[in-house]
């Protein structure tokens, strides 16, 4: 965080007439205390939490990306228990159908009426975990409550409970027996989080506090405390929401994702839904660091997650080396910042 | 019957060491390698004694001129050739020459027609072939130049390849000690080196080079230069006795003197002494009436010479030339209308020769104008402190910071701005004045894409700078106006004009 991004008490302290009626500072502190709690159990990973954070206070959904091991499911899970959220998880498998997903009604015999079986997709935090292991139209159904955030069941429409998020992770190894998701549906998630292994220290210290309890059992998620409840993640959602972001930086993000589709070496190009993911994501750092504006840093901060899976390499470009992370990078320092 | 080769004293023919036989210019040139091959560790030992330490008075004297220091090595090519000419045509007369020899040959190898090899037969494409008529036979003038052209007949153009060949290989050879080292030291080591070679390729970036790249290159050309001289000076000395021994029949005279010395062998022999005896009185027999009748043995050999004079003179043996043209069929039939008038192998000779003269003038006027372009690396030992007409960036955040844009007095025009109510264009000054002053003064890198928190990392990374807090405090301020609309209070905006760290823009516009 540079100097400038200093939280909003701190800034109110230099400049006068507050012009809004948002907690932006409270929701600020609310972040700082769950990362926090996430920092009690999952090392070295800060970017992963800040951007899945940023995920959550944005109201999109996370693509997970890291080998096995990293603590995936850990994460989602202590962060469920931060604010008292429910965790469902789904492994996604070839037989698995739509009804596996949503829930489906079942006649009961003894009552002699229909009975509703809700899915797992009822709950706060969803990890959807190997996603490209499931055929399309179990995918799709996932992907259409990830949109909608209502399930329809036997033509009742229900409500999901808010706030809902879905993780999705997908198997990087194998091609055999997968179902690779379409560009189209790639774009519905919010950002793609890239889990790496955490450095040495970090790595250590996993190893320590992991074997310190018996059964190895030292680095439980729901040893983490709640700091809120789920309406205040609600209410920061709605904050963030209405975070400002000047005409500028909203051409910003938009010049950004069109220089994207402009770029030599690149297949496909973010869209629309890009720039809006963007804003959003920039908006939700923005809350996070306590300010109720985007600054440009905050779109340059959020552009990789946010357009790495939107984005694809051509042949020539792939087969040289190139990485989507530094294609994306090298773009968003070659765009003019805005003009004010 | 002996020949002349070195130093204009006879060697004996018979004592060669390689076949001498007639050659094309490529198996010479094979014979050359073999020889430098055979005789590398000779060739090294002399390379070491006497090229070595005129390197490294070299690098003394131009010390702090890298640079110059190339080129005059590069120069000094011809002197270093003498060295392995020395022992490889002493060793294929089977005389290696010891270092002792090496060191009491010094300083006339170092100092024979030095103006004429450096000046004059610096530049000849067929230099290795030249080096030994000038060298090994001491020609002079005129004598030196017909003796050049008779052995480029048969050879020049080996030469030439050779020549060419050779540079490219010293380049490849160069390139590959670079890619080695490359591949030795640590990735984010050679990270470094190989932006430092990119930059040199960009003119702007040419200053930021240390003169330990320079020195770097110096090295790599030093031993590329010892490994592949002695081969191309070895490719040379044997395209030169290829050529003689066509032009001059060693071989037919080799094959003559083995055949005298079978012949020695034979008449040694008391049985075919007897034969020789009875040989040679036969044809005294037939010979006496004549030479008796002369009185005397002059006469007999004055008499020898008139009859060769008459068989000679006889039309059988005298030499005719016949020019004949031969019908060549060609699809260009209208090109030889076009030249049916002239005489086109000559016209085409002549265009030849014009294109080959206007690509070389071409060349030479690139290389100027590549020197002058990059003068400042010649003035300044290969380090500039600063390019005066690099373009800096003139537009940061689609602000213009450019001095000219900004007043003279950015803080009074900001206070101004502030006391008229228009506070974003009081911070906007501020900040254009600060980054136009970190740009144009502190030569900070800052490119048009940067946002303000990369403004800030850059001037964080700075060593040594009194700005930072201040223009932290300014960015904050600045971010706060632009991007949330909210208005500062007075007393940050006289705080942020009474601690304005930097100097008026007025020296700089106006020097820019």
């Amino acid at each position: 965080m540079n100097e400038y991004q200093k939280p909003m008490e701190q800034a109110d302290e230099v400049c006068s007439a507050p012009t809004h009626e948002l907690s932006s500072g409270r929701a600020g502190s609310l972040c700082q205390q769950i990362c926090g709690e996430l920092g009690k159990v999952f090392f070295g990973q800060d970017h992963v939490v800040s951007q899945v954070l940023a995920a959550l206070l944005s109201g999109g959904h996370v693509l997970l990306e890291g080998k096995p091991g990293l603590g995936k499911t850990h994460l989602v899970l202590a962060l469920a228990n931060t604010f008292g959220g429910q965790f469902g998880r789904i492994q996604f498998t070839p037989d698995l159908m739509p009804s596996d997903v949503t829930g489906f009604t079942l006649f009961d015999m003894k009552s002699q009426t229909f009975q509703m079986r809700r899915g797992p997709v009822f709950t706060n935090l969803l990890l959807a975990d190997e996603i490209n292991r499931a055929p399309a139209k179990t995918q799709a159904a996932l992907l259409e409550v990830m949109q909608e955030q209502q399930v329809t069941i036997d033509g009742e429409s229900i409500k999901l409970e808010l706030p809902f998020m879905t993780l999705a992770t997908q198997n990087p190894i194998e091609q055999e027996g997968t179902y690779p998701l379409p560009e189209a549906q790639l774009d519905r998630f919010l950002m793609k989080v890239v889990i790496d292994y955490p450095n040495q220290e970090s790595e250590e210290q996993v190893v320590e506090q992991v074997t310190s309890v018996a059964a190895a059992k030292g680095l439980d998620a729901r040893a983490v405390s709640q700091v809120c409840a789920q309406q205040d993640i609600i209410i920061a959602q709605q904050e963030c929401a209405q975070i400002r972001a000047v005409p500028e930086v909203v051409r910003y993000a938009v010049n950004i994702c069109r220089a994207t589709r402009e770029a030599q070496g690149i297949s496909l190009g973010a869209g629309t839904r890009g720039a809006i993911s963007l804003i959003q994501v920039g908006k939700a750092y923005a809350l996070m660091n306590g300010r109720d504006f985007v600054t440009p840093d905050d779109l340059k901060s959020a552009a990789v997650p946010v357009l790495r899976h939107r984005v694809q390499l051509a042949p020539e470009l792939a087969i040289s080396g190139q990485r989507v992370d530094e294609t994306i990078a090298s773009i968003v320092n070659a765009v003019e910042a805005p003009r004010m | 019957m002996s020949a002349q080769v070195e130093g204009g004293t006879n060697v004996k023919l018979e004592d060669v060491t390689a076949e001498v036989r007639p050659r094309v210019p490529w198996e010479s040139i094979d014979l050359g390698c073999a020889l430098a091959r055979r005789h590398m560790g000779s060739i090294m030992k002399a390379w070491a004694l006497t090229i070595f330490p005129l390197w490294v008075l070299l690098a003394v004297v131009l010390r702090n001129h890298p640079v110059w220091f190339i080129v005059c090595t590069w120069w000094l090519k011809p002197v270093y050739d003498r060295v392995p000419m020395l022992i490889v045509s002493r060793a294929l007369f089977g005389e290696v020459p010891s270092m002792k020899d090496v060191v009491h040959a010094l300083p006339k190898l170092l100092s024979k027609r030095l103006w004429f090899a450096l000046v004059v037969g610096r530049f000849s494409p067929a230099r290795s072939l030249s080096l030994p008529v000038s060298e090994l036979e001491g020609l002079r003038g005129v004598a030196y130049r017909q003796r050049v052209n008779l052995l480029e007949r048969n050879g020049g153009e080996g030469a030439t390849m050779a020549t060419l060949v050779g540079l490219l290989l010293e380049v490849a050879v160069g390139f590959s000690m670079v890619l080695l080292v490359f591949m030795m030291v640590p990735s984010d080591i050679s990270g470094r080196w190989w932006q430092g070679v990119t930059e040199f390729f960009q003119y702007s970036d040419v200053g930021e080079l240390d003169a330990g790249f320079y020195w770097a290159v110096a090295v790599v050309r030093l031993l590329s230069i010892t490994l592949m001289e002695p081969f191309y000076v070895s490719a040379g000395f044997a395209l030169y006795i290829n050529s003689r021994t066509l032009t001059e029949g060693w071989d037919i005279e080799l094959a003559f003197k083995r055949l005298g010395a079978r012949l020695e062998g034979l008449r040694n022999s008391k049985g075919l002494m007897l034969m020789a005896m009875i040989t040679m009185s036969l044809g005294v027999m037939m010979t006496a009436p004549v030479s008796y009748a002369a009185g005397g043995e002059t006469d007999a050999r004055d008499l020898r010479q008139t009859q060769i004079q008459e068989v000679l003179a006889d039309e059988d043996f005298k030499v005719h030339h016949r020019l004949v043209d031969v019908p060549v069929e060609s699809s260009n039939r209208w090109l030889e209308d076009l030249f049916s008038r002239s005489d086109v192998s000559g016209f085409m000779g002549v265009i030849g020769s014009l294109i080959f003269y206007v690509v070389l003038a071409a060349g030479i006027v690139g290389l100027v104008y590549l020197v002058y372009r990059n003068r400042h690396v010649f003035t300044s030992g290969g380090r500039v402190l600063s390019l005066p007409n690099q373009p800096k960036t003139r537009e940061v955040m689609g602000l213009n910071v450019s001095p000219e844009s900004l007043p003279d007095d950015v803080v009074s025009a900001a206070r101004e701005a502030w006391r008229a109510g228009d506070s974003q264009l009081c911070l906007s000054l501020l900040y254009r004045g600060a980054i136009a002053s970190l740009i144009h003064r502190r030569h900070l890198p800052i490119e048009k894409g940067d946002t303000e928190g990369d403004c800030l990392r850059r001037v964080e990374l700075m060593s040594d700078t009194p700005f930072e807090a201040y223009f932290s405090e300014l960015t904050r301020v600045w971010v706060m106006v632009a991007y949330g609309k909210r208005q500062p209070d007075d007393g940050t905006i006289q705080q942020l004009c009474e601690n304005w760290p930097f100097d008026q823009l007025s020296i700089e516009r106006s020097a820019g």
